[in-house]
């Protein structure tokens, strides 16, 4: 209902400025960038001063060649956190300009990313997607959820971070900004924390949202609606007050449904309608699985619902002066993966938050400072899952270059609170972190850069982030060295390290887990762990073939170590004999067990290259395509799950306890002399065998292309492809239930009775390679306002792409996107 | 031999489209003059006319324009003058490059009226042409001359010879 009432608001806003149309005003043209000048009208021209002419037909059009260095060289701003062509950007990186994204009909921003080499892209449930640069998430398998919410790339919107510091991972529906508000989506692959901070490990993506750019008020916005009640819209008000302010207010809102209607339950491998799911009863127990499943899934057909505002401000009182002034709301409720250990692979979430961001630019310096607060219910409804974040960052940056000599230290400081008190009992320790728990890092970095006889260009930076828990210094680095072979190439070798930031769940759990009736576990953070740290060796080339065609080639090594995980490691068992002493049997009063974060013994190491090509034809028609191969092993796995270990140590208390029962059987009454007994065991992982292993998670390929033609002014056509190959996520509920069916065959030949029962669902862990095309073709009926129709996975392969998730179909769209 | 047509097809296509852009610019520069030269007051009224020696993608450019923008109150029309006894009753005159060996015969023909002769060939400017394209690397830039302007009783405003190049 809520999104309904967003969508009326923004055709309600629509509506009211029409009435305020001014015609579009040239602005200084000496500023603008070459994109700017590809939207510019003929009247625009026609209007211009003869100077302002001038500048413009130099900028623009008069030579292909700058056309294809527009094309082909966008302007990179992070790669060196300075400007400057993509050919030259030292690092492993992609930049997405908003005309790519805008054109291929992205519906959100993790689906542009699709369009990007490098990254694989997977929706779980309609419009929440797996984000993964390279690979190396899901570690260690067998595991929760929790290891697979893409912890280990560091998502950034104007140079403030957006990541869940309380699980780790982005909460991609929580930006609160959508594509209509983004100017370009810069990607660094590679370890980049000595430039942007921890957890940027398997590298960065970095959002910029859009400049107002001349003072006359402009409304842009687009309305789309397709099959499966799909509905997306987004309007933007933009206007420059004075010389030297400028403003844009913006407002986005998105609903779609799933294709399923039914839900997967572990234990039976089947799936259940809304219906049944609320009369579930697991085997063997006598409990609802799932008490109040009602009121959590108050609409079983939702996948995501969320909207976003926003206001951007920007003030220059002097040429040499920029602050840029940010603030925002939003609002979600989406489906996906649930987090902790569920019955179920699906669980709602809902999340809202706010922010205000404040960023000084002159002289050199670059301050930034934000703040967020919000309330997220994780797992919605579940105990101990609720949750209200508060973030805070400031930094200080300075640039100084002497000559060719560039440096720029940087300081800068992060607090991080997650505080449950509001919805659990800290004496009951229901919660999960019972408290409000915080994370501060303060840092300080160092860039250099030094560009020695016009061709060679050595870059070092180094990192050093010193956190509350655990008290380790952590030094991240990066060296760089990129060599202008000529004009049109370009070699580089990088070699890198950085590590991911600690969560708040790893450090700080203390939650008292019911697993089963009368059976409590201590679940425990950590504040003495090793944070997981990754290391690369990589060498990239880049060439303009030809005028029109770029290619782009990197290969890299990276080994992962300190890889977190939580495991089981103690067991008690209290019971009373005393009943023996009349014939009966012992009492089993409670068992109370433990387990705590700990850096697994594995490393996850990879090997792989990406390949991209990008060709412009013409002013009309350009296209793109790029792929990547990896492999991943991992050494010393710890392959047990939480559930073997469980048994393991029940099963050794256990046997103490019948150790007990049959000396007294057997007519030994030294246990009775003191019959209430506590039965400990404990088990260290460190002390079983481990295993070497393919990664089986991350796909061995993946790529996509996109192809854009504008046959005539007002027309264009997009068609965008993405594929990726086999891969599987085995969760720790794998039992019996699940494995492979091959695992099923019985000696004869013939299939485990087992199989034949559970079979449709027991491959619920393996995807199978998914080819996803796209198509969108856009027709200008009047000025800038277009029709558009958008196909997304137009082809509709309907199969799962993340293990465990729902199947994704094809989804047909129409729309509208106006501009005035 | 499949490949060989392919490329030179679209080498082609890539040569017309850079001119397109050229050509649209030259038209857009042209109808700028206009505003920084003065025609005597005779021919201040009626139609403005712009005269294009033979064939050249110009013309289209310069009917977009014709379209949409006056010269003073005058309206713009763009002539095709197949010789150049044509080019009688026209303000400006667009020789392209391929017809400039026409340049003298029209500076023989209209030399001290007032025609705006607009060329696009090196050296032209001193051959008897007012305003001369040139490129300047891959920038677009005219040359023009004073004393032809003043020879044919054309007056110009001084930021045009600030914004271009001046000679002679």
């Amino acid at each position: 209902m809520r999104t309904y009432k967003i969508l009326f608001f923004i055709l309600t806003l629509f509506y009211i400025t029409t009435f305020d149309m001014l015609a579009q005003q040239v602005k200084n043209v000496g500023e603008m960038t070459k994109e700017e000048m590809m939207t510019l009208t003929y009247d625009n021209l026609l209007q211009m001063s003869f100077e302002d002419l001038i500048t413009a037909a130099n900028k623009f059009g008069m030579s292909a060649d700058e056309l294809l260095e527009f094309f082909l060289n966008k302007d990179v701003t992070s790669a060196s956190k300075r400007a400057e062509k993509s050919l030259n950007s030292p690092l492993s990186s992609t930049v997405l300009s908003q005309q790519e994204i805008e054109n291929s009909g992205a519906t959100c921003i993790p689906e542009a990313l699709r369009l990007v080499p490098g990254v694989i892209v997977r929706e779980k449930t309609p419009g929440n997607y797996d984000i993964q640069i390279r690979g190396n998430e899901n570690l260690p398998s067998k595991g929760m959820f929790v290891y697979s919410e893409n912890a280990i790339t560091l998502v950034m919107i104007d140079g403030r971070p957006v990541y869940n510091y309380a699980f780790g991972g982005t909460f991609w529906e929580t930006l609160g900004i959508e594509i209509a508000d983004i100017e370009r989506i810069e990607v660094i692959r590679g370890p980049s924390s000595a430039l942007y901070g921890p957890n940027a490990v398997s590298g960065a993506i970095s959002i910029f949202t859009k400049k107002v750019e001349d003072k006359k008020l402009h409304v842009n916005g687009h309305v789309q609606y397709g099959t499966n009640n799909s509905l997306l819209g987004d309007i933007a008000v933009s206007k420059g007050l004075g010389d030297k302010i400028k403003v844009r207010v913006s407002a986005n809102a998105t609903k779609l449904n799933r294709f399923d209607d039914e839900f997967y339950v572990f234990d039976y491998d089947s799936m259940f309608t809304a219906k049944d799911m609320e009369s579930l009863v697991l085997p063997g127990e006598t409990e609802l699985a799932e008490e109040g499943f009602n009121e959590r899934y108050s609409d079983p057909e939702l996948a995501t619902d969320k909207y976003g505002v926003n206001a951007f401000v920007n003030y220059m009182p002097t040429k040499e002066i920029a602050l840029d002034f940010a603030t925002g709301i939003q609002a979600s409720e989406i489906v996906q993966n649930s987090l902790g250990n569920h019955d179920t692979p699906l669980m709602p979430r809902t999340s809202s938050t706010s922010y205000v961001d404040l960023r000084a630019a002159g002289y050199g310096f670059q301050f930034q400072t934000n703040y967020m607060v919000g309330d997220q219910d994780v797992q919605k409804d579940i105990e101990g899952w609720h949750i209200k974040p508060e973030v805070f960052n400031a930094n200080l940056e300075y640039e100084k270059a002497f000559g060719t000599f560039v440096l720029r230290p940087g300081i800068s400081y992060q607090t991080t609170t997650y505080d449950d008190s509001e919805w659990g009992n800290a004496e009951l320790r229901d919660g999960f972190l019972n408290g409000a728990k915080t994370i501060t890092s303060f840092s300080g970095s160092l860039r250099a850069d030094y560009k020695l006889f016009e061709k060679l260009r050595l870059i070092g930076a180094i990192r050093a982030d010193k956190y509350n828990n655990p008290e380790d210094i952590y030094t991240s680095y990066q060296f760089i060295t990129s060599y202008d072979l000529n004009k049109n190439n370009v070699v580089r070798a990088v070699y890198s390290r950085a590590n991911r930031g600690p969560f708040i769940s790893d450090t700080y759990a203390d939650y008292d887990w019911p697993v089963q009736p009368g059976y409590n576990l201590h679940y425990e953070g950590n504040k003495n762990l090793k944070l997981p740290t990754m290391d690369m060796v990589e060498l990239g080339y880049r060439t303009k073939i030809t005028k029109r065609i770029m290619l782009d080639v990197e290969a890299f090594y990276t080994q992962m170590n300190n890889i977190i995980f939580w495991t089981p490691d103690q067991f008690t068992l209290y019971a009373d004999l005393s009943p023996m002493m009349l014939g009966q049997n012992p009492t089993i009063q409670k068992a109370t067990g433990h387990g705590q974060y700990q850096n697994a013994d594995m490393t996850s190491y990879q090997a792989g290259i990406t390949a991209n090509i990008s060709v412009v034809l013409s002013e009309k028609f350009n296209f793109k395509v790029f792929g990547t191969y990896q492999q991943s092993r991992l050494t010393d796995v710890y392959s047990r799950t939480i559930w073997d270990d469980f048994n393991t140590l029940r099963n050794s208390s256990t046997n103490q306890l019948m150790s007990d029962v049959g000396k007294i059987m057997g007519g030994d009454f030294s246990p009775l002399a003191d019959p209430t007994k506590e039965y400990s065991s404990s088990i260290n992982f460190k002390d079983y065998p481990t295993e070497d292993t393919d990664n089986e998670s991350t796909p061995s390929f993946y790529g996509g292309a996109s192809v854009d033609y504008n046959p005539t002014k007002k027309w264009n056509i997009n068609s965008s492809f993405y594929y990726y190959s086999a891969n599987e996520l085995i969760h720790n509920k794998i039992n019996d239930i699940g494995r492979a069916k091959d695992q099923y065959l019985l000696p004869n030949g013939s299939m485990d009775s087992k199989y034949v029962n559970n079979g449709r669902y027991s491959d619920m862990y393996t995807v199978d390679p998914k080819f996803i095309m796209n198509l969108k073709v856009s027709y200008k009926f009047y000025k800038d306002h277009a029709v558009f129709f958008n196909g997304r996975n137009f082809l509709n392969s309907q199969s799962r792409e993340f293990g465990y998730m729902d199947e994704v179909h094809g989804t047909y769209l129409l729309g509208v996107n106006f501009n005035f | 031999m499949k490949k060989v047509i392919i490329l030179v097809l679209y080498l082609g296509f890539l040569v017309s489209f850079t001119q397109a852009q050229n050509e649209k610019f030259k038209a857009l520069f042209m109808y700028n003059f206009t505003k920084y030269i003065e025609w005597p007051a005779s021919l201040k009224s009626g139609n403005f006319v712009i005269g294009v020696l033979g064939n050249s993608t110009i013309s289209e450019e310069l009917k977009v324009i014709a379209g949409k923008q006056k010269v003073g109150g005058q309206t713009i029309v763009v002539k095709a003058c197949s010789t150049v006894s044509e080019v009688e009753g026209c303000h400006m005159l667009y020789i392209p490059s391929n017809k400039s060996e026409s340049l003298s015969e029209v500076t023989a023909k209209f030399g001290g009226k007032p025609l705006l002769i607009v060329t696009d060939r090196e050296g032209s400017a001193t051959k008897g042409a007012c305003i001369n394209f040139v490129l300047d690397g891959s920038k677009l830039r005219y040359e023009i001359s004073k004393s032809n302007l003043d020879a044919k009783g054309l007056g110009a405003n001084s930021s045009l010879y600030s914004l271009g190049i001046p000679v002679n």
